[in-house]
Order: C-alpha cells, then sequence, then structure tokens
C-alpha cells in the first residue's frame, strides 16, 4: 500500500509544485504582504474591466491603480514600423508609443513614467481584457465587432487608414486601377486581420478570380512582391508606404491604388469598457493633442502660448483654472506636460511617420478645416 | 492475496485500511474520482469566463459561412467552416504522403552513402546530417522560403513567358510562383481499368508463387518477378483497350446503394448494440477460458475483474453513445454507405467511355496583367515547396542516422559471408543486409514519420494553408479559438494512431521471437 | 595514482569510491590510430578505387565546390547587411534588459561558466589525442581555409589574407611530421586544455582584429572602425578567464576531499543554479529587510525547527501504524491548506503561499521517513536534508516575491537568447521528474493509473506541438480560477514541459523494461520498501539505458524552442525574424540575422549530440 500511496501523493505534490510554482512565478505578483495572499482574494490585477456580469459604471477604477502603481502600462506592437518599433537598444519608438507617453504625461507629468509592452496579435485583446495594460495603443482597427463583442471600448482615432494595394507600374497598374485589373493575380496579404476578408470579398463583388495568400510574417510577404512571387500586394495604406519609400528598387515604381481605399481602417488606442473616467483621460490626451495641432500650440511656444494663447488655449493648458483637467481626475497642468514633452499631433506624426513617407496633406489625417478628419471637440 | 479454491479455513482478512486490495481499489478511485473532478472543475470555469468576456464558444462555425479564402488546395472558396477545415486536412495529407515516401527515400539514399567508401560522398552525407539536424525545422523552413523566393526566377524576367519559362518549356515550369510539371490523373475510364489490373494482380501472385516454388525446386532463375509484372502488364493493355466491358457494374451498384439508403436508422443502432455486446461478452468469454487450469478455474484477481468490468462497462457505453448521446451517428453511417456505393455506382455507369488515364501538361496563362501557372498540370505552390523541401531534408537527415545505425547494427559476420558467397556489394546489401537492418530501424522510423506529419503543421510560420493555419485563419475571423483546437487535435490524433499501427503491426511481423 | 601506467580495462577506484576510470586509462585503451597513408594512395583508396567511384567523386566534388562558393558569395556579398546584425546583438540576445544594468547578465553568465568549469576541472574529463591528430585537424582546416580564398569572392588583398592563414596552419602540421619524433608526435595530450587556448584565442581577436564598433545612438544606428566596444572586450575576456579559473581551480580541487564531495553535490547546484541566476541575479530583487527580518526568517526557522523535530521523531524505527497515521494527518493538512486556499473557504486562515508548500513538503517527507529509518546518523542527515529543502525554498520563494529593480519594459525581463534558454531549461527540469513519474504510471500494476497515464501520453504524442502552444497560450487563462494568472513565460513553459514530458516517459518506459525482473525480486528479498526499490535499485538502471535517448530529447527540447516565435513570444527566432527586419534603418533585413540564429543554434545542438555520444561510449551502451 505504501508505495503506491506514496507514489501518487509524489505525482500530486510534484503537480503542484509546480503550478504553485507557476502560479507564484508571474512577475504579476504583488509585494508580499503580512496579510492574506490569498489567490483567489481581491482580484489584483484587473483594471476597470469587470470580469462579472453586472455592467457598472466605475468611476476610478483604472485611474487609481494607475497612481498607486507609479506607471501606466500600455500595449504596442513593437514591431510595426513607424507605429511601434524596437529599436537596438531596446526602446520602442513610433505614433503609438508617443502616444502612451502622452498619456503618462497626462496622468503623472514625466512621459517616461510609462511601461511599453510588446503584445502580439494573438494576445493583444486578452491583455486588455484581463487588465494586463491600462490602454492598448497597437494600431487596432475600430470595429463594431471589437467594440461590443470583446469587452473593450475605443478611443478617438489617431490615424485614419484604409486598405489599399500596391502593384508595379510596369505591370499596368495606375492609381486609377480597381478591383478589375486583378484578374487572375496573385495577391499576398498578412493573416489573421480584416484585410483577407476585405480583398476576397472586394474582389467577389467585382468578378474577379483570385488567389490569395497570406502569411504571419509581414517581411517576407513584402519580399515575395519584390521578387516577383506575388503580383499585388494589400494592407493598409500606412504599411504600403512605408514600404514603398524603403524597399523599392532602383527603377521600379509602385503604384497605391485605388485612391479611394477600399476599407476604412481608424486605428486609435482601446481600453476596458465600463471605465468612464479612465476613458476621457485617453479620450482628452489625444483630443489635446489634436487641438493644439489646430490652434498651432507647439513644444517650442507652449510656454508662450500658455501666457498669451486665446481662452481656449489656455483652458486647455490649464493656464486659468483646472477645472477642464481636474474633473477627470488630473492635474491641471496635465496637459500642459503633454504637449511640452511630447508635441501636438502634428509634432508626433512628424516625427514618426515622415519619414517613412507618409504626409499628412491630402490625406485623411490631414486638418479638418483643410480636408481632412482630424478634428476635436472644443475644451470648454 | 490468499490462494485456495478448495479451501474452507477461515482467511483472516486484515483490517479494511490495511487490506492491500481494498487500499489498492480505494487509491485508484479516489485518484480518478479527483482527476474527473478536477477537469469538471476547470471546464465549468471555462465556460463561465467566456460568458463573462461575452465570447461564444460553440463548434457553428462549421456550417456556418466564414468568408475566408484559402490559398491553395481542393477548394479555394469554402462555404463553411467545415468544409475550409477539410481543405487543410487533405492540404495536410497531401504534404504528409508525399513527404514521407520522399523523406524515406533520401534518407536511405544519404544513410547508405555515409556508409560509403568514398570518402568525398561520405564526407558530404555526414556535413549534410550534422547541419540539417542541429538547426530547428522552424529556422529551416524560413530561410529555405526566403531563399527560394529570391533565388527562383520570376515571370517577370521573361520577355515571353509563355515560351521561355524553363527549364523545359511545356513540361517542366520552376518560377518562384511554383513549380509546374505534367500531371497524370484519374480519367473516367479508370475504376473500369482499375477492375482489368485487380484481376491481372489476383492471377499474377498466381503465377508468381508458381514460379517462385519451381526456382525453389528445381533451381536456376524463372523471373518470378518479372514475369507476374509482365502479367499485370499484359492485363493493363488488355484492359486499356476493352475496359467498358465492366460498365455493367454500375447499374447493380446503385440499385445497392439505394436499398442501403432505405435502411432505417434504428435497426444499424440496434445491429451495433447488439455488435458491441456480443463483443463485449466475447471478449469476456475468451478471458474466463484462459484463466481455466485443469484443476478448475484459477481465482480471479481484482484486476481481473476490473477488466470484465470494463468490458462490460465498454460495451454499455457503445450502446449509451448510440442511442443517447449521438443518435444521428447510425443515420450518418447508413446514408455515407449509400453515398459511397453511389459515387463508385457513378463511375462504372455506362457513359464513362473514355481513356483510364489522362495526361496534363502544365500551360501558362494571362487572364489579366500577370502571367501565371493554368490549372492544367500539378502546379506546386512555392509555399508547398519550401515547406516540403524542408520538411523532408530535416527528416531525411534523422532517418539517415536510424538507416546507418540499423545497418550498423547488423552483425559484421553478415556482410562477410555474404561476399563469401560472391554477392557483390549492391546484392547483398539489397537482400542480406538491408532487410535486418529493417527491423532494427522500423520502431524509430515509425517514430520519425510521425514527426514529419506533425512538423508539417509549422507551415503556418510561412503561410502555407495547412489545416493549422486554416484553423487559426477561422479562429481570427470568428474571434474564438477554443473550439477549433479540438478538430485539429483529434485530426492529429487520428493520422498518428494510424500510422503508429500500421508500423506496430509491421514490426510484429518482422519480430524475432524471443526466448 | 599517477600517470599514464595502468592497466587497461581496470577501474581505478580512490579509497572514497570515487571513479578515477578517465584520462589516464583511457590513455592505454584509445585505439591507436591507423598509420597515415601517403596522400597518393590515400586518394586511390578513398577516391579512386573505381570507375563509378571516380565518378561518384568527380560529381560530388564539382557539388560540393559549388556549394561552398554559392554560400561564400552570399555570405560576403557587398549588400549584405551585416550591420543589421551587429548594432543590434544585444538585442538578439537579451532584448530589452536595461543597459545600465546589463553586468547583471554579464554575472550570470560567468555563473554558469564557472560552475561549467568547475564541473569540468573537478571529474577531470576530457579526452586524449594524440599530438598528430590534432596536428592533421589543423592541416585540414588550413587546406579548406585556402579553399575558401580560392572559391570566396575576394579581391587579390582578401585571398592572399586567407591564403596566409591557412598556409601558417599547414606548416604547423608540416613542422609535426617533419620536426618531431615519432614518440612526440604520438603523445597523448589532453584535449580540454587546448580547446579553452583555442577559445581564448578567438576571445583574443576582439582585443586585435578590427570588427567595428556597431553602436545605436540618439536613435540612430552608427559605426566606428576598428576594434569591439570596451564593454564587449572587457565582458567576453573575463568570462574566458572565469571559465579557466574555475576550471584550474576544480582540476587542483578534485583530489581532496573537499573536491569530492563538492562533485558529489554538483547535480544539486546544477539544479539550483537556474533558479538563483533568473530570479536573483537577473531579476535583482529589492528586499525589505524589515520583512525579511519580521516575517521571512522566523517563519523559515519555525518550519525547519519543528518539522525537522517531527521528521527526526518519525524516522525512528519501530514506530508503526502510529508513524503512518501521523504521516497521512500530516499529508491531509498540507492538501487542507490548498484545497481551503484554491475555493477561498478560510479567511480564518490566511497563509502565504510558501507555507502552504512547506506543510506540503512536511508531509511529503513524513511519508518517507520510514525508508530513512536507522541509527541516528542517518535520521539526522534526514532531518538536515529536510532543513536544506525548506532554506531553498524559502529563500526562492522570499526572492520571487519582492519587486525588483529593474525597470522592466516588457512582460519579462528576458527576452530573445535569454527566453530561449531559459525556456529550455525550465522544460527540461520540470519535464523530467513528470517523465518519470510517468513512465513509472504507465508501467504500473494498478489499471487506472496505467490506463490514466497511457492516454496523456498517447495523446500528447499524437499531436504536434504548435497546437499544445497554441492551446497554453491562448486558452489556457479561461481555465484558470478566478483572480489566478500565470504570466505568458509560465505558461509557455507549462505547455512544453508537458509536451516533453510525455516523450520523456516513453523514453524512460524503454529503460524500465530492459530492467530484469530479478532485480524487482531480489530487492523485495532484501526487504526493501516501495520507495527504496524504485529510488535505489530500479530507477537507476532504467536512466542508464534511457540516457542516450534522453539526452536526444533534450537537444530536441532545445531546437523546438524555436516555436515560441509563431505564439507570439518574444524569443531569439521572433527578435531575429520580426523585430530586426521592422526597424526603419534595417527595413527587410532578415538573411543575416536568420543565418546568426542558425548559428547559435546550430554550435549549442552540435556540442550537445558531441556530448551524448561521448557520454555513450562512455556508459558503455551501443554497442550489442
Amino acid at each position: 500500500m505504501t508505495s503506491t500511496l506514496k507514489r501518487l501523493l509524489a505525482l500530486l505534490a510534484v503537480f503542484s509544485l509546480v503550478i504553485a510554482a507557476c502560479g507564484s512565478d508571474s512577475g504579476d505578483d504583488s509585494a508580499d504582504g503580512e496579510s492574506t495572499e490569498d489567490n483567489t482574494a481581491d482580484d489584483s490585477d484587473s483594471s476597470g474591466a469587470d470580469d462579472s456580469d453586472t455592467v457598472e459604471l466605475t468611476q476610478g477604477g483604472t485611474l487609481d491603480e494607475v497612481l498607486a502603481r507609479g506607471k501606466v502600462n500600455c500595449g504596442v506592437s513593437g514591431q510595426a514600423v513607424a507605429f511601434s518599433q524596437t529599436q537596438a537598444d531596446g526602446s520602442i519608438t513610433g505614433l503609438d508609443a508617443d502616444f502612451c507617453r502622452a498619456v503618462a504625461a497626462a496622468v503623472f507629468g514625466d512621459a517616461e513614467a510609462v511601461e511599453l509592452k510588446p503584445l502580439s496579435a494573438t494576445d493583444r485583446f486578452t491583455a486588455v481584457q484581463t487588465g494586463e495594460v491600462d490602454v492598448l495603443m497597437r494600431n487596432t482597427t475600430w470595429t463594431q465587432s471589437r467594440d461590443t463583442e470583446v469587452g473593450m471600448d475605443f478611443g478617438p482615432t489617431t490615424y485614419y487608414d484604409g486598405q489599399q494595394m500596391m502593384a508595379r507600374e510596369s505591370d499596368g497598374f495606375s492609381a486609377d486601377s480597381g478591383f478589375a485589373d486583378l484578374e487572375g493575380s496573385i495577391v499576398c496579404t498578412n493573416a489573421g486581420t480584416t484585410t483577407e476578408k476585405n480583398i476576397s470579398e472586394g474582389a467577389a463583388a467585382a468578378g474577379v478570380e483570385i488567389t490569395l495568400n497570406t502569411s504571419d510574417d509581414w517581411d517576407a510577404v513584402v519580399q515575395t512582391f519584390i521578387d516577383g512571387a506575388c503580383d499585388v500586394l494589400t494592407t493598409d495604406g500606412s504599411g504600403l508606404v512605408g514600404r514603398k519609400a524603403t524597399q523599392q528598387p532602383d527603377g521600379e515604381n509602385w503604384v497605391i491604388f485605388p485612391a479611394q481605399p477600399i476599407s476604412k481602417e481608424p486605428l486609435g488606442p482601446t481600453y476596458g469598457q465600463n471605465d468612464s473616467q479612465w476613458a476621457d483621460i485617453i479620450n482628452w490626451t489625444v483630443y489635446a493633442t489634436i487641438i493644439a495641432d489646430e490652434k498651432g500650440v507647439t513644444s517650442a511656444n507652449v510656454d508662450d502660448m500658455l501666457a498669451n494663447g486665446d481662452d481656449e488655449v489656455k483652458r486647455l493648458l490649464g493656464g486659468a483654472d483646472d477645472e477642464l483637467q481636474s474633473g477627470m481626475g488630473l492635474s491641471g497642468d496635465a496637459f500642459y506636460q503633454v504637449i511640452k514633452q511630447m508635441g501636438n499631433y502634428d509634432e508626433i506624426f512628424a516625427r514618426h511617420l515622415n519619414e517613412v513617407g507618409i504626409k499628412r496633406e491630402g490625406s485623411a489625417n490631414a486638418r479638418w478645416n483643410e480636408g481632412g478628419l482630424i478634428y476635436a471637440p472644443p475644451a470648454r | 492475496m490468499t490462494t485456495g479454491s478448495l479451501a474452507t479455513t477461515q482467511q483472516q482478512r486484515p483490517p479494511f485500511y490495511r487490506d492491500a486490495v481494498v487500499l489498492k481499489w480505494a487509491v485508484q478511485l479516489a485518484v480518478l474520482a479527483a482527476v474527473i473532478a478536477a477537469f469538471w472543475f476547470s471546464a465549468s470555469v471555462g465556460l463561465q469566463s467566456l460568458d463573462d468576456k461575452g465570447i461564444d464558444a460553440d463548434f457553428d462555425y462549421i456550417t456556418e459561412s466564414v468568408g475566408i479564402q484559402i490559398a491553395e488546395g481542393i477548394d479555394t472558396k469554402p462555404n463553411n467552416g467545415g468544409r475550409a477545415l477539410w481543405v487543410g486536412m487533405v492540404n495536410t495529407l497531401r504534404m504528409s504522403a508525399a513527404g514521407l515516401i520522399l523523406a524515406t527515400m533520401l534518407g536511405v539514399l544519404i544513410g547508405v552513402s555515409r556508409l560509403s567508401s568514398n570518402w568525398m560522398v561520405s564526407k558530404l552525407a555526414s556535413t549534410f546530417i550534422e547541419t540539417v539536424r542541429n538547426i530547428p525545422l522552424l529556422v529551416q523552413i524560413i530561410i529555405i522560403f526566403t531563399v527560394f523566393t529570391v533565388i527562383l526566377p520570376g515571370f517577370r524576367d521573361f520577355e515571353d513567358p509563355f515560351n521561355e519559362v524553363g527549364p523545359i518549356n511545356g513540361w517542366l515550369h520552376i518560377t518562384n510562383k511554383g513549380v509546374a510539371m505534367p500531371r497524370p490523373h484519374i480519367a473516367d475510364g479508370f475504376y473500369q481499368w482499375a477492375i482489368w489490373l485487380l484481376i491481372g494482380a489476383i492471377i499474377a501472385r498466381f503465377v508468381y508463387k508458381n514460379r517462385a516454388n519451381a526456382r525453389d525446386e528445381h533451381g536456376g532463375e524463372t523471373y518470378p518477378g518479372w514475369i507476374a509484372l509482365g502479367v499485370i502488364a499484359i492485363f493493363a493493355v488488355i484492359g486499356w483497350l476493352a475496359h467498358t466491358v465492366f460498365s455493367f457494374l454500375g447499374a447493380p451498384i446503385q440499385t445497392l446503394s439505394d436499398l442501403i439508403g432505405r435502411v432505417p436508422q434504428a435497426a444499424v443502432q440496434i445491429a451495433l448494440t447488439v455488435v458491441a455486446f456480443a463483443a463485449a461478452a466475447r471478449w469476456i468469454q475468451n478471458f474466463f477460458a484462459q484463466r481455466r487450469t485443469p484443476g478448475g478455474s484459477a481465482r480471479l484477481t481484482d484486476d481481473d475483474w476490473f477488466r470484465v468490468i470494463f468490458a462490460g462497462l465498454g460495451a454499455v457505453l457503445a450502446a449509451g453513445v448510440l442511442w443517447v448521446l449521438w443518435p444521428g451517428l447510425s443515420s450518418w453511417i447508413v446514408n455515407s454507405t449509400s453515398d459511397l456505393f453511389r459515387v463508385i455506382g457513378d463511375k462504372f455507369s455506362a457513359e464513362r467511355t473514355g481513356a483510364p488515364l489522362g495526361f496534363q501538361r502544365p500551360d501558362i496563362v494571362q487572364p489579366g496583367n500577370f502571367a501565371n501557372n493554368g490549372v492544367q498540370g500539378l502546379v506546386l505552390t512555392t509555399w508547398f515547396t519550401a515547406l516540403f523541401f524542408g520538411v523532408v531534408m530535416y527528416t531525411s537527415a534523422f532517418i539517415a542516422e536510424i538507416v546507418r545505425g540499423g545497418i550498423l547494427a547488423v552483425p559484421k559476420g553478415q556482410s562477410e559471408a555474404a561476399a563469401a558467397m560472391g554477392l557483390s556489394r549492391m546484392q547483398s546489401l539489397r537482400k542480406v543486409i538491408l532487410p535486418q537492418a529493417l527491423r532494427v530501424s522500423l520502431p524509430p522510423l515509425g517514430n520519425q514519420y510521425l514527426n514529419l506529419v506533425k512538423n508539417t503543421s509549422l507551415g503556418v510560420a510561412i503561410g502555407y494553408a495547412d489545416l493549422v493555419t486554416v484553423g487559426s485563419t477561422i479562429g481570427n475571423q470568428k474571434g474564438q479559438f477554443l473550439t477549433v483546437f479540438p478538430v485539429i487535435m483529434a485530426f492529429y490524433l487520428t493520422c498518428s494512431l494510424s500510422i503508429s499501427a500500421v508500423v506496430n503491426y509491421f514490426n510484429r511481423r518482422l519480430a524475432i521471437v524471443e526466448r | 595514482m599517477a600517470g599514464g601506467e595502468q592497466y587497461s580495462g581496470v577501474h581505478v577506484l580512490d579509497p572514497e569510491g570515487v571513479d578515477y576510470t578517465g584520462a589516464e586509462v583511457e590513455a592505454t585503451t584509445v585505439k591507436p590510430d591507423d598509420p597515415p597513408m601517403p596522400p597518393v594512395q590515400w586518394m586511390k583508396t578513398n577516391l579512386f578505387s573505381s570507375v563509378a567511384n571516380s565518378i561518384l567523386t568527380v560529381v560530388s566534388g564539382l557539388f560540393a565546390l559549388w556549394a561552398i562558393r554559392g554560400i561564400l558569395g552570399f555570405i560576403f556579398d557587398p549588400e549584405r547587411r551585416w550591420e543589421a546584425l551587429a548594432t543590434n546583438m544585444r538585442l538578439l540576445l537579451v532584448k530589452s534588459y536595461p543597459f545600465d544594468q546589463m553586468i547583471r547578465v554579464w554575472v550570470s553568465f560567468a555563473i554558469l561558466l564557472g560552475l561549467t568549469g568547475l564541473a569540468l576541472g573537478l571529474s577531470r574529463s576530457g579526452a586524449l589525442a594524440p599530438v598528430s591528430r590534432i596536428a592533421s585537424t589543423a592541416r585540414n582546416v588550413g587546406l579548406f581555409l585556402i579553399l575558401v580564398g580560392f572559391l570566396g569572392p575576394f579581391e587579390l588583398g582578401g585571398r592572399i589574407r586567407w591564403w596566409i592563414a591557412g598556409a601558417v596552419l599547414v606548416a604547423v602540421w608540416f613542422g609535426v611530421w617533419r620536426i618531431m619524433g615519432d614518440k612526440a608526435r604520438f603523445k597523448m595530450v589532453p584535449m580540454l586544455p587546448f580547446t579553452l587556448v583555442l577559445l581564448g584565442i578567438l576571445v583574443g581577436t576582439l582585443w586585435v582584429f578590427p570588427y567595428g564598433d556597431y553602436r545605436f545612438v540618439d536613435n540612430n544606428p552608427t559605426f566606428e572602425a576598428g576594434t569591439v566596444a570596451m564593454t564587449s572586450k572587457i565582458g567576453w575576456s573575463s568570462m574566458w578567464l572565469t571559465l579557466v579559473g574555475a576550471w584550474a581551480v576544480g582540476v587542483a580541487m578534485s583530489r581532496s576531499s573537499f573536491g569530492v564531495g563538492l562533485r558529489k553535490s554538483m547535480p544539486l547546484i546544477w539544479l539550483v543554479a537556474p533558479f538563483f541566476v533568473t530570479w536573483v541575479v537577473m531579476r535583482d530583487p529589492d528586499l525589505d529587510w524589515d520583512h525579511v527580518l519580521s516575517t521571512d526568517i522566523p517563519m523559515f526557522l519555525g518550519f525547519a525547527a519543528i518539522g525537522g523535530v517531527i521528521l527526526f521523531f518519525l524516522s525512528k524505527p519501530g514506530l508503526g501504524e502510529a508513524g503512518r497515521l501521523i504521516a497521512i494527518a500530516l499529508v491531509v493538512l498540507g492538501l487542507a491548506t490548498w484545497v481551503f486556499a484554491f475555493f477561498g473557504w478560510a479567511p480564518l486562515w490566511p497563509m502565504l503561499q510558501k507555507a502552504r508548500l512547506s506543510f506540503l513538503l512536511l508531509g511529503i517527507f513524513a511519508l518517507a521517513a520510514p525508508t530513512f529509518a536507522g541509527e541516528t546518523a542517518k535520521r539526522l542527515r534526514f532531518a538536515g536534508g529536510w532543513v536544506g529543502a525548506m532554506a531553498l525554498l524559502h529563500y526562492f520563494a522570499t526572492m520571487i516575491n519582492t519587486t525588483s529593480t529593474l525597470e522592466i519594459a516588457e512582460p519579462s525581463f528576458l527576452g530573445g537568447a535569454t527566453l530561449s534558454l531559459f525556456v529550455a531549461t525550465m522544460t527540461m527540469i520540470f519535464s523530467f521528474p513528470l517523465g518519470v513519474l510517468l513512465a513509472l504510471g504507465r508501467t504500473s500494476k494498478l489499471p487506472i493509473f496505467r490506463v490514466l497515464c497511457t492516454t496523456f501520453i498517447e495523446v500528447v504524442r499524437g499531436v504536434p506541438l504548435i497546437s499544445i502552444l497554441f492551446f497554453f497560450v491562448i486558452g489556457f487563462s479561461l481555465f484558470l480560477p478566478q483572480g489566478m494568472s500565470m504570466s505568458q513565460v509560465a505558461q509557455i513553459c507549462l505547455g512544453y514541459s508537458l509536451f516533453s514530458a510525455a516523450y520523456l516517459a516513453e523514453n524512460v518506459r524503454g529503460g524500465l523494461q530492459s530492467v530484469r525482473r530479478g532485480q524487482f525480486e531480489a530487492a523485495d528479498a532484501l526487504g526493501l520498501t516501495g520507495l527504496q526499490r524504485t529510488g535505489l535499485i530500479v530507477l537507476p538502471q532504467a536512466l542508464r539505458v534511457s540516457i542516450p535517448p534522453l539526452v536526444g530529447q533534450l537537444i530536441a527540447t532545445y531546437k523546438e524552442t524555436s516555436l515560441i516565435y509563431i505564439v507570439g513570444g518574444f524569443d531569439l527566432l521572433t527578435v531575429a525574424n520580426r523585430v530586426i527586419s521592422n526597424q526603419s534603418d534595417f527595413l527587410g533585413a532578415k538573411m543575416e540575422p536568420l543565418i546568426f540564429v542558425s548559428f547559435l543554434y546550430w554550435v549549442v545542438a552540435f556540442s550537445m549530440s558531441k556530448y551524448s555520444q561521448t557520454l555513450e561510449r562512455k556508459l558503455g551502451l551501443g554497442t550489442r
């Protein structure tokens, strides 16, 4: 009897050790308290994303945790050119990364009080749902199903993108080409995204036969296009422009078509649903940069504007009173810090996207009064 | 354990908390209960979390449209998720079957080369093996794919692709859009022709045995193998010319299919239940018979009772499945059998008068702006080729080592005796050494086959549309992966168990009966 | 026991029973090399012995030349962007570990190298080889370098450099043949110091050869011609010095009794080392000394003392039923703490996780107590083992549960090569006991255990690893009870461990089946308990037989860690294939990092497989 019992208990012991070690192994363990460290008790890791069925308008769930923690957890990609790419020294730069830093500047007054967590496509949503990150800036498209079915809410769009295709001019393509010109071609795109669905639906609607190849590895896909194994590339326009600017061989001209994208891909921040205060903070950080851009407030002249700007600017920067900011739980100079440390929307945009050849003028990302869609509600 | 079939003495049974039998079963049942409880608990937690997050995990995607397009396969625009998964499965099977054959051939070749007396050949082989074995397969696949797309020429590089694409225009086109080669394919008259071949094979077998016996008795070479092949060839030729003879089979098979289709579901259920119970009863009967000795029945141990109860429970479980859990199974069996016969009958119908085999040569088309491989012939896309090369090279390195080990395990005396008998090196390899080496290397070889099938799942990294790729695409589109996993795992499990069963069968046949 | 004059085949044992059958005896049992043939005759027999052979030689020779030329052309092509690799070397190896704390990474590496050197020195391992064989290896390498000089796409200056390097090595061989006498030429030289010297030369080239200094400053990659950065030079040189120093210390200590004791406890040190290196050195826990002194240390002392007393009492021979009942009660207590915590039933009994673990361990040790019944010294050793186990458990638990001083911007401070190595090591450590238990369960006489274990093994082995990983990374967190969370790295490790354990179970099962029935029966006849029989008689024999396939499985595990790329972890392959080629300065540079990664994997896997062959030879297996 004893041998079997021992064997059994040894088996159980090893299993429990493994599970215990893994359970306590997570770097998320809070500091060892003297009282209960009971794992089933308070769910200290979750943010405002409530796991139960009740729909509450929780006030201050995420903001309190963030303040207690001392930094913002921001989910990014780490592999997206110009939006969040990992540099050789491990730092992450890009449009999304800068907006993460802007949120940190708003909450803490310090743009570096942020932890940028690279997430893959498979776990980006679960990270928000479980509260592992407070906000996700991972060039995620705002769609209805994502807004309603996955327990997340979306902030204002930081980049209006759209799906487009790219082919060579020497193959008979121009900016006016459309689906009809794709007959019999091999189209390549990246897997697991809405682009697959859009292109096949579009081709079916136009009645053309295409062969669709998808892969997880966007660089490999671009390489197949360069070598000719793929005839046409398709993905969001920002991806295409960047690659064309840096990888187009001499003597070739890649055209991006159609001029009107075949789908709408509004990219913006995402956070857990049902936390209005945190939602306001993220939304108004983005809006602040847009308003600053509209009013001409830059990181260079923000001090001057604080003193001499018009009323709306003063309210935004917390010059006259801090009513707008304190209502959200932020300090008065929150948005002043954002502009000062990170710059306005135009500066952030130019810093990262211009060098891969993406410009604001003439695109959906121009100012609202210059034909684009970048529009913020007034700060009053 | 006490004995005593005739004992009348009062056995001193220890108290229950020290009785080995009781404790043994108590512990086992406790562990079983704990395991079941753990599964139950985690399942309920899982269902609860899914509810909370508002994710609906169900198997609806199998019948719903998923709106995806698959890059290659038998059906690139599947109507529903089930069909898409089936296309993925076929792709996996295609890759695995072709890979198994080629990897074995290549592996044996490299393994034998490694033992060659030619220094250059053996060094090349060992360099290949050592390099390929020690780099992870995933890295190799990615490198091969990248290299392929760069090295192979594109259609764009030719002035006149229709006539210039090589290496053999019209027969073999190798470009970075894929490899196109001629394809012999099954055409109309194939099944009728196959009956001729079957008859030819049966007769050939008799002829073979006949000639082989003659050779054994009288000595001298009677070429049994060649003559048997000749017989089959004769029948093949006759069949080619006269295959329509068998089209009369079409009508009977169709009526058979109709008859089967009329069988009521309940009949099948009852029949299967009876079979299940009969099998269990038969097994139990045999089991008891085994335990019988001339002196009377041996006393059954508790393990034996466990087996008996298990057999009975198995039958009850089968009945439960048939009647309660999945009654549709019986009607599915009926319908599928009837469909099968209908399809076969259709192949024999009087309209099938074409040739048994057809031959397609690859062509190049340009329906729009781009020149591409057409649908004629066998077109292997770049993704397929890259994954194929990677998997075959990797597995063949391991097979080479296994073959080498097998050959080295054959006692040296065998090759010396073969040489003494005057056999050339090739003959001794073929007739003496390799058959004995096969016995030793079959289990690890079977293992490598399993690994090959499972390694084809790495196609997801380069975008080859195998089952895992299609499954994860469906998961992405529908937003939930959880219900796709069981399908994927069940498929691979079936493949693995089948391959293991086949390998075990051959293993048993080849095994030396140990003393 | 000096020098090379030993009787061949005799096992040389120290008075303490330490087996010195190693270098010295091998010297006389190594097969002497065949006398070298003159080159023409060698070519005749090996290359051109018959017409068919000659054709084969020519064809394969041409193929080999074409392949080498292609590879060299690729590597030295001016279009190659090797600076993408050089600038990102740190990213590849440690991903985003904070730069100012890199010293911790060096220290960890130094610890591991030091342990390696110590182990090598203490066991006085190392094959011998005659000088002539070393010389002929040098000649072969020299000839290859000359060939490279011919085939590579260099301009004349570069070619001449390759030719000179090759010629130097050939001259070494030539010198050995002409100058040294016969006796000196066939003298046996230990290979290990020789390898260390080679490594030293390799490290030395860092100081001399102008590789170039690649840095990333102000978001721009920079390049300075000249030798590498000072940090690299000093870092790698100190690593080499640690290795050599530890080896020397080990050799010096190997004869002393301290050295012998150290050698015996090497496996335990190796087991603890990865945990120490990862959780203490690289993570840098920020100890709160107040808390440690007030809670942690007293808890440890309490458990150690009280547990030790209980165990000392329980291992008293002749205790009988009462002892077993107390042991069962302790086990029930340990399990109860877990169950209560799992369901959150006992707010009255809040307990730190390590306390629960300690209770459970106490129960297990108590069950095993009758095995250690005997005289006082043995019982004291048993209690001492308990104290040691408690020390390790509480030390690591405290370290893990304190925050780290690192400002980590990652899901984990591990990334790149460190993540791959970490996952591989944890898998090896955890899958091994699990695999042994599964194998024991599969060959058990109890039907339900057998069925359960067999089902598990067959299902896990029949399914591809990628699907198991997908399940664990994506779906597993849904099945964890409320409040329990598992970091992604832990989930990945769990998936790998379960997969690897199933394969290991099959290997160990083969070994178990090779143990003869007589051994079991003899153990029973001697009165050993089941645990003693399994642990002292059966498992050692079974494991000895299954070591070659076990090492093969370890190599396979190490290679399989590349699959983390598919599930989205940031391991070596992800950084090479995705991250580097997405940097705006190196857009699309894939092949260079990929080649480097394959080289890294190849080096480690090749060494492991060579070691496994040596191990096989040493254990005397593989001879039928």
